[in-house]
């Protein structure tokens, strides 16, 4: 699609913007050059969901960790020179070494937890850009790696500062790999709450932080001190995250009586996952202890059994969660109520 | 003529605003080519047109939606290449300048209009 856009532009159009040199128009002038010069690409690999495995394979030995990292120093070409792989000693580049060890800390709590090797299950290696572009104030999971900003320096910080932002690009990796749920409305925001979960999850393993200690929030930390707000979204309290004058309120309901419709966003998938994340909340703080134990597993077992369909509407997944909880710790087990409790407290029908 | 450029998505899901508008012959100078660069008529025109076009959207990405005058186009941030990204570029960079203060946060728009 880059060539034949840049193929459209005549090149004598190209160098007439090559020339701007009026105040503002030099981002447009220095991308014309670029473009003149064919040194502009950008490939991405495509998302592409992948059936459940076998229950045979699930069972397999993690292996060991193996992680590369790359720094696109400021461009948005994937994925960049490789400062740092497996085992070699850290590069002094805090973003570079934070995902490192954040891609480590994340294959141990899927390798201890949950018995799950790497991101595919059959050890996929590990790989992440950071220095993505300029100021860029986001993260990614681009469909085989994960690449991140290192923010605007005014709103946002770069973004390997949270563990659980680094948890939660590896968990749409994990996603992609099982239930494959599908990136718009209910299956999105149901794939979105997969990661805000699993990515708060990796903090409170490496935290060692019961659910009553954890903060259960998500980006915790990339806001710069101008900000009025703590993180992006709390689990535990959908909505209240941030409210600032400036980026206005934390738009996230924590109930179906304030759903969010929008074309937006690919239909809300970053503000109704709110829902299901407050029920995942509601189910760790009823049951006590870490919550990448009963409530980890019963989620984990939802994402990955094979029986999730991959346009699961919210009470699907709901329903699926009910069905795991009654699997591994029995009908009318206090693990199983929890979950039908907390389904009814943010009103998702069971 | 109006120039806005607005970018919705990203893991924090967090809109932004540019807004510019043209209106001096010098002005009018500057973005026709820049915004008559792009291949509008290629391209979605709605975000739900774009949902329909489009493969999977890979998670956590940016969404453009992009308006000149009366030409509308959406495009997830990968397509935001060659002159669309041009486009998009500069009008933030015109849109905070003219705003006269460092890129602003989120949601707020950096606003390069007049009254009226």
């Amino acid at each position: 699609m880059h060539v034949q856009f840049c193929s459209i532009v005549p090149p004598y159009l190209l160098r007439r913007l090559a020339q701007q040199d009026a105040p503002g128009f030099s981002s447009a002038a220095s991308a014309a050059r670029k473009a003149l010069g064919h040194v502009e690409s950008f490939h991405t690999a495509r998302a592409q969901a992948v059936p459940a495995l076998p229950p045979g394979l699930r069972q397999v030995k993690p292996g060991p960790v193996s992680r590369s990292i790359y720094d696109a120093a400021g461009e948005e070409t994937l994925p960049g020179r490789l400062v740092r792989d497996e085992g070699g000693e850290p590069t002094g580049d805090a973003a570079a070494d934070e995902a490192y060890d954040g891609l480590g800390n994340t294959h141990r709590l899927y390798a201890d937890a949950f018995g799950r090797d790497s991101v595919d299950g059959r050890g996929l290696k590990l790989d992440a850009t950071v220095h993505f572009g300029k100021l860029y104030d986001n993260a990614f999971w681009n469909g085989s790696q994960m690449v991140f900003g290192d923010g605007d320096g005014d709103v946002f910080q770069r973004f390997t500062k949270s563990l659980s932002v680094i948890g939660h690009e590896l968990a749409h990796g994990v996603t992609q790999y099982s239930a494959g749920l599908a990136y718009r409305n209910q299956a999105g925001a149901l794939n979105e709450s997969m990661s805000d979960v699993f990515g708060a999850l990796v903090e409170q393993f490496v935290k060692n932080q019961s659910a009553a200690e954890a903060s259960w929030l998500i980006g915790e930390g990339l806001f710069t001190p101008k900000v009025q707000g703590l993180a992006l979204r709390s689990m535990q309290a959908p909505g209240t995250a941030y409210d600032d004058d400036v980026l206005g309120k934390d738009p996230q309901p924590d109930s179906m009586d304030s759903y969010v419709r929008t074309s937006a966003d690919n239909g809300g998938v970053h503000i109704n996952s709110g829902i299901p994340n407050r029920a995942f909340y509601l189910v760790a703080d009823a049951l006590g202890g870490y919550a990448w134990e009963a409530p980890g597993r019963i989620w984990y077992q939802t994402l990955t059994n094979g029986s999730l369909p991959a346009a699961a509407t919210f009470t699907v997944f709901a329903r699926a969660t009910v069905r795991a909880a009654a699997d591994l710790f029995g009908a009318g087990s206090r693990e199983h109520d929890a979950v039908g409790a907390a389904w009814e407290t943010v009103k998702v029908k069971v | 003529m109006k120039i806005k450029v607005e970018r919705t998505g990203g893991i924090a899901a967090m809109t932004r605003v540019w807004t510019v508008e043209a209106q001096t012959d010098s002005d009018l100078n500057q973005w026709q080519p820049i915004v008559e660069a792009c291949p509008w008529d290629a391209v979605p025109r709605t975000p739900r047109a774009a949902a329909a076009a489009a493969e999977a959207p890979q998670p956590d990405r940016f969404f453009y939606s992009i308006t000149a005058g009366q030409r509308r186009a959406a495009l997830p941030e990968q397509a935001v290449t060659g002159p669309w990204r041009i486009l998009v570029d500069t009008a933030r960079a015109a849109a905070e300048a003219s705003a006269g203060t460092a890129p602003p946060p989120a949601g707020a728009e950096a606003d390069g209009d007049g009254p009226g």
